[in-house]
């Protein structure tokens, strides 16, 4: 190419500008292309994909929903409107010309109106200004002030001559539009028709056109165009109050899940893949008690809120498949997680440990089934007996005391027991020796070393209690009395699955955990009689509390002839084979070696052999028990002589489910689990000793936690109990507050709970366990199967709480008479039942909680509520009708008990005056299946009067009669407000079973 | 599969810092005197062999983890670099030297060399392609590697390696030898001390505007064993080599953090009284460190003394009278200071991988260990 030469310019110099032209072509085309994949790089997202694809599918769903609202409009219907429409079409062809000249006409009006209507609002403007013109003139004194009120009242007067023209102009408007209407009709109508028909289409329709994707919707999100008003864009949430921690600071929590999770919060999306699924149970979860405007998302499943992509959200998988299904979200085979946010998102299953920054101190967490029955197992197993946990300190040990355990029972039992104690029965305890995977020969010599010097200390330091032999008792007496007088609500034979297996609509039979059962508050006894002496077994039936102050197990009130016989039917359970396992000898060798271990680890060597060699035999297996027992914690459930004030083993967990994953040892168990949390938890409740495998440690150094056996299941929920143990703090402004009432209830659910309440009684959703044995009973009497329910629930104990009706014990009885039942529950209200409220010694303290926990409950007043004044005319008329509907028929009344099966009896009327609250009363009789839905108790008094039994009666009025007969039961027994005129006196108290041994 | 893991156990094997150094400076002084193999095509395959030793290693995760780092991704940029600029000095030097050994001037000298250049279209021009060349690679390198967020940060969690940035990489490694006064503050204050002294005491007129080596042997390779040796391979060494509680880890080894190596090192004082003499360490401080000063004192006082005044020692060409007369006693004593602090680096490094050394004088009383 010609180039001219400038003067001076040398041309190699020109050579070489020509080729760098070339470069700089090159490189500007790169340039340009390197700025466009920049821009894309930064415009092309991850959520807009999700966003896009949501589009498509609410566009999907509303096209469904037009076609199922059009589906709704009935045929009939479309096809009359259809006709109408065609009637409307005719009638306006037909007046085409009419119309048309009406139609002028009303056009004429609005242009005259339009003219009208302006001059008159100018006019108004006009007067304003000339008033104000005036009013100033007036102040200064002016002169001209009069020309101005002159000029002033002519507007005011055209004003006025204008209102009536416009006026007019309306009238006449509104008769020609009338007019236009008229000749309209029947197409307005059909109009007005159509449109109520179709509304619902109409609206969906509008609603498509907006998201359906457009052109506009392109344009508004092309790049750089979209920083003014895209349609595909992040969302937030931002709850007050709620602060992720990075350590320094708490940052205001910002949730962006709902960019992606398009659908949560939408109904419709049930079945649509994730991210789209609608978030079940929305009502509970996104509105009601937790609305995602307060609580956003990351506040119940953790996670990075800030993230809008995949990964940086901090999603964890569930299952090693996910995990490798989710290899796509990082580009490698199996998914990576986000390594730098410390609360990665819960995994599911574990999303309700979350709960219990915000419930704390709930006994129960509603709806939170799997965290319930983690912490009841937490409870159940004792964790926080070895475990420090912030909240739980000064719990009762779980495990029984053994400072006095000599006079129960025997060393070789103890000592088979304490080797594997679920060889003898389903137990709690859990197993300290040969439990590791890898048990080595040596180590097993080790344990029965151990496990000897343990029985021999805990031998020698027990008191050594005799017991007398029990009197002779009929076993077979016994065992009735044993499975009716309610042992069976908190103790087990054996694997006893009634009440604790669900049985489901459908006829199957769900197995729940036994662990977390009612019924396994108290120890199987299954071989009773090969472990404890008979004497023992008797002192204790009739007084547990005299042989270990803080036991659980209540007071039965047994005479001495039942206790005899409940000693003599479990003495004869037996567990021969248990017995008949060997008990190889305490080695004298290995001990001595053991022992030496210890005592180097303390003093010098020299020394220790010293005093190795200065023990004898006895003091050596002593020694080694006590250091056995110090190592292995069994103080930690236990109460053991020498080990009161001992510190328990375990690491503290009051912060477990914050800790980082990086500070768990997973030994050499990497590749069999995830890195997870969770994961390491699981396999610690299942294994606890584990991860010790593969390492080469010395004896002092294994890990001592011992095995519970729990099942998948059982540990399951356990973990989610320990991830609820979170450091994270909900500030008190994001919580809600509990009222008064919420707190007593708490506290009297943590009672109930304690006490084992729910074995007997149904309370809430939950217990009453004890009717299915009940009900066991009635089948194997033969009793028809349809009829044992209504039976066996005329023979257990009363529901003390309807959660559906909110009303129970507290809006039924009165608080005085409650506390003293709970004191002495022997004056029976219900004197055919076998089975019997035991006396549960309470404090005075618990005696108040309990009775302000029902009351709370129900939200009565308490601890007094309101006493009627008493009609002696109601009184009468109230006797009349107890006569009439012959109450005493199926009730008690001064402990007389009626002529009926026991199923079929009713409560000691007697007590209705101490006992109920008139309000209550009112409440039963007008409706008691609402109350204890399934009662034997019929509506005697129907809401609809018609339908009155007794109309004669005060006017067949259910009211008045209710209160009549309120009024009559008010007065009976010790302790009624009056006597009643005339009638013959019922015969008072004195009569049998207000409850044996009394 | 054996055979490559038998070679990554060797790769492994030979990276580790007593060996790694050690061939690393013998090689740097075999290469100064290799001057046929300083051609552009020795050049370009060496640095293909390098290109291809680092991608086919790229298919060992643990190499790949390392090298992907966004932060260590330029530190193996500026490696190839380095390599390719001191070898263009080299060679440039070396071509000269054999110029001038024939009577010609160096190629800077030449007619054609000295010619100016236009500021303006020249040189803009140039730069402006530079700017635009340079804002590609940018713009390419930040979608490509993402600068990393990583955790919020956290006391009661130190990140394990615990590193600092890559150009004080070689002070970090320092430290596994000297105590940290000594290489966290003397020894850098040395550097830039004895940069800016380097006008001072190098008073050699010649390769003024020409590359040569041969005018220049002394200065070049002394700042070339400083800068090549004690500055870049630290540096690499400290990327690449080093791991999690600061131990050594091979470029294909798995950066284990429970790796565990006993670092038994022994004070020279514990060496002569307890292990030599068999007494116990004498209570007075200065009497227990008596050997240990009295070395220093020779290295500092005596040696520069001794080197002064001769051009031999014990056979050896390592006698510095040369530059005393030349630089005459002042600029000889900074001279000789700094190139006596400069050596202490790798004869302590020798002293500990051969005898455990840790401390020639110990005296944490004062803080004072070297």
């Amino acid at each position: 190419m010609a180039i001219k030469n400038e003067p001076g310019r040398d041309p190699q110099m020109v050579e070489r500008t020509q080729k760098l032209n070339v470069v700089f072509a090159l490189t500007s085309i790169g340039l340009l292309v390197v700025f466009s994949l920049m821009v894309w790089a930064d415009y092309d997202r991850e959520w807009k994909k999700y966003q896009k694809k949501f589009t498509g599918l609410e566009v999907q769903l509303t096209e469904k929903q037009i076609q199922d609202a059009l589906g709704k409009v009935d045929a009939g219907r479309r096809a009359q409107l259809d006709q109408l429409l065609a009637r409307g079409k005719e009638e306006m062809a037909s007046r085409r010309s009419e119309i048309k000249k009406a139609e002028g006409a009303v056009e004429k009006i609005e242009g005259e109106w339009y003219r009208v209507d302006q001059d008159y609002r100018f006019t108004k403007a006009e007067i304003d200004v000339a008033r104000y013109d005036y009013e100033e003139a007036a102040r200064h004194g002016a002169g001209s002030a009069g020309k101005k009120k002159g000029h002033l009242d002519e507007l005011e007067k055209k004003w006025q001559d204008l209102r009536l023209k416009l006026e007019d102009v309306e009238r006449r408007r509104t008769e020609a539009r009338a007019r236009v209407a008229e000749l309209e009709k029947t197409r307005l109508e059909a109009d007005k028709t159509q449109k109520e028909l179709y509304a619902e289409k109409t609206r969906l329709e509008e609603k498509l056109k907006a998201i359906k994707p457009g052109f506009v919707s392109f344009v508004r999100n092309l790049p750089i165009l979209d920083m003014a008003n895209p349609s595909l864009k992040v969302n937030q949430i931002m709850p007050a109050n709620l602060f992720d921690d990075v350590i320094f600071t708490g940052t205001p929590k910002v949730d962006r899940c709902t960019t992606c999770h398009l659908g949560i919060d939408k109904k419709g999306y049930e079945s649509a893949p994730q991210p789209y699924t609608t978030h079940p149970d929305m009502d509970t979860y996104l509105r009601g008690a937790h609305p995602v405007e307060k609580i956003g998302c990351t506040g119940c499943h953790q996670g990075r809120g800030r993230a809008t992509g995949f990964q940086a959200a901090a999603h964890v998988p569930s299952t090693k498949e996910q995990e490798k299904a989710w290899g796509k979200y990082t580009g490698s085979d199996t998914y990576h997680g986000f390594h730098f946010w410390d609360q990665p998102m819960t995994a599911r299953g574990h999303t309700e440990s979350q709960c219990m920054k915000c419930h704390q101190g709930a006994v129960e967490v509603p709806k939170a089934e799997k965290l319930n029955t983690g912490v009841f197992l937490v409870e159940k197993y004792g964790c926080y007996g070895c475990h420090k946990i912030k909240g739980w300190e000064g719990l009762r040990k779980v495990g029984p005391d053994l400072t006095r355990i000599a006079g129960k029972t025997s060393e070789e039992w103890i000592y088979r027991w304490i080797k594997e104690p679920k060889g003898f029965r389903p137990t709690r305890m859990p197993q300290v020796w040969d439990v590791r995977i890898d048990e080595t020969e040596d180590q097993k010599a080790r344990n029965n070393v151990e496990a000897n010097a343990v029985v021999a200390y805990i031998v020698e330091k027990s008191g050594k209690d005799a017991y007398t032999p029990p009197p002779a008792g009929d076993l077979e007496a016994g065992r009735k009395t044993f499975e009716t007088v309610g042992c069976l609500a908190c103790h087990r034979i054996g694997n006893d699955r009634r009440g604790i297996d669900v049985a489901a609509p459908d006829g199957t039979v769900q197995k729940k955990m036994d662990a977390a059962a009612f019924r396994t508050h108290g120890p199987n006894l299954d071989g009773t009689g090969t472990k404890v002496d008979a004497g023992w077994l008797y002192s204790w039936v009739r007084d547990p509390k005299g042989y270990w102050h803080e036991t659980r197990m209540p007071n039965l009130r047994l005479t001495e002839k039942e206790a005899a016989d409940i000693t003599a039917y479990l003495m004869s359970l037996k567990h021969d084979d248990f017995m008949a396992r060997p008990r190889p000898a305490l080695d004298p060798k290995l001990r001595d070696t053991i022992v030496r271990e210890y005592l180097v680890a303390q003093f010098p060597t020299q020394q220790a052999d010293e005093k190795l060699s200065g023990m004898d035999d006895h003091a050596k297996t002593i020694f080694l028990g006590e250091k056995t027992i110090g190592r292995y914690g069994c103080f930690g459930c236990h109460n053991i002589s020498g080990f009161e004030k001992t510190s328990p083993i375990g690491v503290e967990l009051t912060e477990e489910g914050s800790k980082l994953v990086e500070r768990l040892d997973f030994g050499f168990e990497e590749e069999n689990i995830p890195h997870t949390l969770p994961a390491w938890v699981h396999l610690k409740v299942k294994e606890p000793r584990i991860y010790d495998r593969g390492k080469s440690k010395k004896p002092e150094e294994l890990l001592r936690m011992p095995k519970f056996w729990v099942s998948d299941e059982e540990a399951d929920s356990i973990v989610t109990a320990v991830l609820s143990l979170t450091k994270e703090q909900i500030p008190l402004a994001a919580q809600k507050q509990l009222s008064a009432d919420e707190r007593y209830v708490q506290k009297g659910q943590r009672l109930v709970r304690n006490f084992n309440c729910q074995g007997c009684h149904q309370i809430g959703e939950k217990g009453g366990t004890i009717k299915a044995v009940v009900a066991s009973h009635l089948e194997a009497a033969g009793v028809d199967s349809a009829s044992i329910p209504s039976q066996a629930m005329g023979l257990s104990p009363p529901l003390l709480y309807n959660a559906a009706a909110k009303i129970g014990e507290g809006s039924r009885v009165q608080t005085p008479w409650l506390h003293d039942f709970l004191k002495d529950p022997s004056r029976k209200i219900r004197p055919w039942l076998d089975l019997r409220m035991p006396t549960f010694e309470f404090t005075e303290d618990e005696l108040n909680t309990l009775t302000r926990y029902f009351a709370a409950q129900d939200g009565v007043t308490y601890p007094y509520d309101p006493k009627p004044a008493l009609d002696p005319a109601m009184v009468a008329t109230g006797h009349d009708l107890f006569t009439k509907w012959q109450c005493i028929k199926c009730h008690v009344v001064a402990g007389k008990l009626p002529d009926q099966d026991p199923s079929n009896m009713a409560p000691d009327l007697a007590n209705v005056p101490i006992r109920l609250r008139a309000d209550w009363l009112s409440k039963w009789l007008a409706d008691p299946g609402h109350i204890q839905p399934g009662t034997k108790m019929p509506a005697n008094f129907p809401a609809n009067p018609e339908e009155n039994a007794f109309p004669e009666i005060l006017g067949g009025d259910q009211k008045a009669q209710i209160e009549a007969v309120r009024s009559y039961l008010l007065t009976l027994g010790p302790g009624g407000l009056a006597t009643r005129p005339g009638a013959p006196t019922v015969p008072h108290a004195k009569t049998v079973a207000n409850g044996p041994g009394q | 599969m054996g055979a490559v893991n038998f070679l990554k156990d060797v790769v492994n094997f030979l990276t580790k810092p007593e060996l790694f150094i050690t061939f690393v400076a013998i090689g740097f002084f075999l290469a100064l005197r290799a001057k046929r193999l300083w051609t552009p095509r020795v050049a370009l395959v060496l640095g293909v062999a390098a290109a291809l030793f680092v991608g086919v290693s790229m298919l060992d995760r643990n190499f790949a983890l390392i090298v992907k780092k966004p932060d260590n991704v330029p530190i193996v940029a500026m490696l190839f670099l380095v390599g390719f600029f001191v070898w263009l000095s080299l060679y440039q030097a070396f071509r000269n030297d054999d110029r001038m050994a024939k009577g010609e001037p160096p190629v800077e000298g030449t007619p054609e060399e000295a010619e100016k250049t236009w500021v303006w279209p020249d040189l803009v021009y140039t730069e402006l392609l530079a700017m635009v060349i340079g804002m590609i690679v940018l713009v390419v390198w930040s979608l490509a590697l993402k600068a990393p967020i990583e955790e919020p940060a956290n006391p009661a969690r130190t990140p394990n390696p615990s590193k600092a940035p890559w150009y004080f990489l070689g002070l970090q490694e320092m430290l596994v030898y000297f105590d940290p006064w000594l290489a966290g503050v003397v020894f850098p204050s040395l550097i830039i001390v004895g940069l800016m002294a380097i006008p001072f005491i190098d008073t050699n007129p010649r390769g003024n505007g020409y590359f040569t080596f041969k005018e220049r042997k002394v200065e070049i390779t002394i700042f070339l064993f400083g800068f090549l040796i004690l500055w870049v391979n630290m540096v690499m060494l400290g990327t690449f080599l080093r791991g999690p509680n600061w131990n050594f880890f091979g470029p294909y080894e798995y950066w284990d953090v429970h790796k565990l190596l006993a670092l038994n090192n022994v004070n020279l004082s514990e060496y002569i009284w307890i292990r030599g003499l068999r007494w116990k360490l004498p209570g007075n401080m200065l009497l227990r460190e008596l050997p240990g000063i009295l070395l220093v004192l020779f290295y500092i006082v005596v040696l520069p003394g001794l080197l002064a005044f001769r051009h031999r020692i014990l056979g050896l060409p390592i006698g510095l009278k040369k530059y005393y007369d030349l630089l005459g006693p002042w600029r000889y004593a900074v001279f000789v200071m700094l190139l006596l602090s400069m050596i202490a680096l790798p004869i302590k490094m020798v002293l500990r991988w051969l005898f455990n050394l840790k401390y020639i004088i110990a005296m944490p009383e004062i803080f004072f260990n070297i």
